[in-house]
């Protein structure tokens, strides 16, 4: 959801238009060079933000991308790998599908992608049109910022060892900040940085240590699986999903670097299963949130009155806020939302990856 | 090396360089409305929806096309020429033949102990040379070694798997997730390891290296789970062996349990009154001593060690706090500041 102010920060822009005004303000204008292409995010006037792991930047791209779609096509593309392999030159074996989102202003999908899977790999956006034509996404002479995270000395190359990698595993653009969901592949820092958007020089905010309790008693450090953020009452929240599936929630407003902060659990979902997914959504004046999962199939949460659930201290497997389980989706990879009434799901039909439209239930 | 197509229409050929695409044979005048694509393109392997991305150039009146990635192994390129009034050209290359001989192996994996506590926070999987990503939950397994059952879910299936800048070290977390302190194991499935229970780490050939072949072999390592371990690693236990002045004998330190193999080679540091000092670390004792050999003899005076407060044992404590902190228990511990500091002396 935008935010009032930047509704009316942008209308002003419109106002002033004289061609200074861009969708990121004090942007460069050149050629992005990722390292590799991972989690992906829309923030604002199309504004597509890419999660770079094995550089540790976000990288923001005005994609220009900004002409309005209220309905979103039918997509149902079959082997979806084939066909980037076809565009990339190369075997669909070798095509890897990190994230997908969709351009909320004009309903087009992107895809991050690895084009091979060694170190030589290289990383590519694709963009699909409402008339299903698979693009890429040229990098090359465009507005960008970028934030770094490697805020650590041990994740520079230095005299001691190699340096520290953080992959980062989720993005979001919440009231004005890039939400940024990361783990590191050495000392365990499994973190949620809040880096306000624009970016300010090169300076990265610090992680938020990010705790669930278990029972009130102990903090667990485990890591965020995926998260979304959700407006309860008044106030904005990250509702965040964590492996064997508790679901926490997480003022937006405790969100500040250097911080710690312990989420509220407020579902248990069932053990022997990792959260991959999570939208939220309303439907004939009654918000829902849909999870996809590894182990449980697709999860239609019912979030009318979150507030209400008291956090889980119980001994418990299943509790909390009542769900239903959609048991024909299989194989589902990656859940987002396309438009207001349609999810976007890439799914492994069997070694055949399909990206395919789906009225939100 | 060259390739080269016969035409169906007379004197028209595709020729392919390795890198680039050409017309041979036919004028290429001016850029048709539509582009060069609407005359000449490549298609990748056997879908002929879209083709290849790429560009084109006009060089002495030669059309050439210039792929947009590297030319592939194993890939099928299927090159199409047509344009009004002659018979379609087609031709058929081959990228560069992809590799079929095994040559890569796990090196070692890391902790070297065959006693992991329960509480274990990650492995290290070295490879001897580049793997491929997006097959690690295929292809590494935790088995019970009494029933020979696989455990479920024992790690982190983090898509974006956790390489090196090299793709040569995995790094596996078991999942912190599974670990519910204070939760009843009938409702949950509590810890990856049991504390008296044997288990098989398994790695299976069938893990593709970057260039696309399996493993020479597989890969099994053998422990038993032991207890949990839950205290912050304590440098006042640490016992610093010396060297003496004037040789380049190392420094060693024993620690009293195994430290993290990765940390180790970044975490500590020794320091003269001038500042740290250039060296080489050796782990070994299955990560329970850290060797170091200065570069130039050792001079006599005062040093300092300083090890990283987010130096973590085996179990994933550091310095300065365990793994996960029980609340209700009493703190005993306050450590300030980001690192902790020991001191010897050469004579």
């Amino acid at each position: 959801m935008r935010h009032p102010l930047l509704k009316t920060l942008g209308a002003a822009c419109l106002t002033a238009a004289v061609g200074f005004c861009a969708a990121i303000p004090d942007a460069t204008t050149g050629n992005v060079q990722l390292k590799s292409a991972g989690a992906l995010a829309f923030g604002n006037d199309g504004v597509l933000f890419i999660g770079d792991s094995l550089a540790g930047s976000v990288i923001a791209v005005d994609t220009r991308d900004t002409k309005k779609s209220a309905n979103a096509p039918g997509i149902d593309i079959k082997g979806i790998n084939d066909k980037a392999a076809a565009l990339l030159g190369t075997t669909p074996d070798q095509i890897l599908i990190n994230d997908v989102k969709v351009n909320p202003i004009s309903k087009n999908v992107y895809l991050s992608i690895s084009r091979g899977k060694g170190p030589d790999a290289i990383p590519v956006i694709l963009r699909i049109d409402a008339a299903g034509k698979l693009s890429e996404f040229s990098l090359d002479n465009v507005a960008y910022a970028s934030a770094s995270l490697a805020d650590a000395p041990a994740s520079k190359p230095g005299p001691r060892g190699d340096p520290r990698n953080d992959a980062i595993t989720e993005i979001a653009f919440v009231n004005g900040n890039v939400l940024i969901a990361g783990l590191s592949n050495q000392e365990f820092a499994s973190d949620l940085r809040s880096i306000p958007f624009p970016f300010k020089g090169e300076a990265a905010s610090a992680g938020i240590k990010m705790y669930h309790g278990s029972h009130g008693r102990y903090e667990t450090q485990s890591p965020i699986r995926t998260f979304v953020s959700y407006k309860i009452g008044n106030q904005e929240y990250l509702l965040a999903a964590y492996t064997c599936t508790p679901l926490v929630k997480i003022p937006v407003s405790e969100l500040k670097a250097g911080a710690k902060v312990e989420g509220t659990t407020i579902a248990e979902l069932g053990a022997g299963n990792r959260p991959l997914d999570l939208i939220a959504y309303r439907k004939g004046n009654h918000d829902y949130l849909l999870l996809a999962n590894s182990a449980r199939g697709v999860m239609k949460l019912d979030a009318a009155n979150l507030e209400q659930y008291q956090p889980i201290t119980a001994h418990t497997e299943v509790a909390g806020v009542p769900y239903t389980t959609l048991a024909d989706l299989k194989g589902v990879k990656h859940l987002t939302k396309l438009d207001d009434a349609n999810a976007l799901l890439l799914v492994d039909n069997g070694g055949s990856i399909d990206l395919r439209a789906m009225p939100l239930p | 090396m060259f390739f080269l197509a016969t035409a169906a229409a007379a004197n028209i050929s595709i020729q392919f360089d390795g890198s680039a695409f050409r017309v041979a044979g036919w004028n290429a005048g001016r850029e048709p409305a539509q582009g060069w694509a609407s005359t000449f393109v490549v298609y990748a392997g056997s879908s002929g929806v879209q083709p290849m991305l790429g560009s084109y150039t006009v060089e002495n009146a030669v059309l050439a096309f210039h792929p947009r990635f590297p030319i592939t192994a194993g890939v099928h390129y299927r090159a199409v020429f047509k344009t009004a009034g002659i018979e379609p050209v087609e031709a058929i290359f081959d990228g560069p033949p992809a590799a079929t001989n095994p040559l890569t192996r796990v090196d070692r994996i890391y902790p070297s102990t065959d006693v992991l506590p329960s509480n274990a926070l990650r492995l290290y999987v070295y490879f001897s040379a580049p793997m491929s990503r997006g097959e690690a939950w295929l292809h590494i397994h935790l088995v019970d070694a009494d029933t020979n059952q696989p455990v479920e879910i024992p790690f982190l299936e983090l898509e974006q798997e956790l390489w090196d800048q090299n793709n040569q070290r995995l790094t596996v977390l078991f999942d912190p997730g599974r670990i519910k302190r204070g939760l009843v194991p009938t409702t949950t499935i509590g810890p990856a390891i049991v504390e008296g229970k044997h288990y098989k780490l398994v790695i299976d050939r069938e893990w593709h290296d970057a260039r696309g072949v399996s493993l020479v072999e597989g890969f099994e390592k053998s422990f038993l789970g032991g207890p949990s371990d839950r205290v912050p690693p304590e440098p006042r236990t640490w016992r610093v062996t010396s060297p003496n002045a004037g040789t380049m004998e190392p420094l060693a330190i024993v620690f009293p349990k195994p430290m993290d193999y990765v940390l180790l080679q970044r975490m500590i540091g020794i320091f003269d009154q001038r500042g740290e000092i250039a060296g080489k670390i050796e782990v070994q004792r299955n990560e329970t001593e850290w060797l170091f050999t200065p570069r130039d003899p050792w001079k006599p005076g005062d040093y300092r060690i300083t090890a990283d407060n987010t130096l973590e044992d085996i179990s994933g404590n550091h310095l300065d706090r365990p793994f996960d902190v029980d609340i209700f228990e009493t703190v005993t511990r306050h450590i300030v500041g980001a690192s902790t500091s020991l001191t010897f002396s050469v004579r």
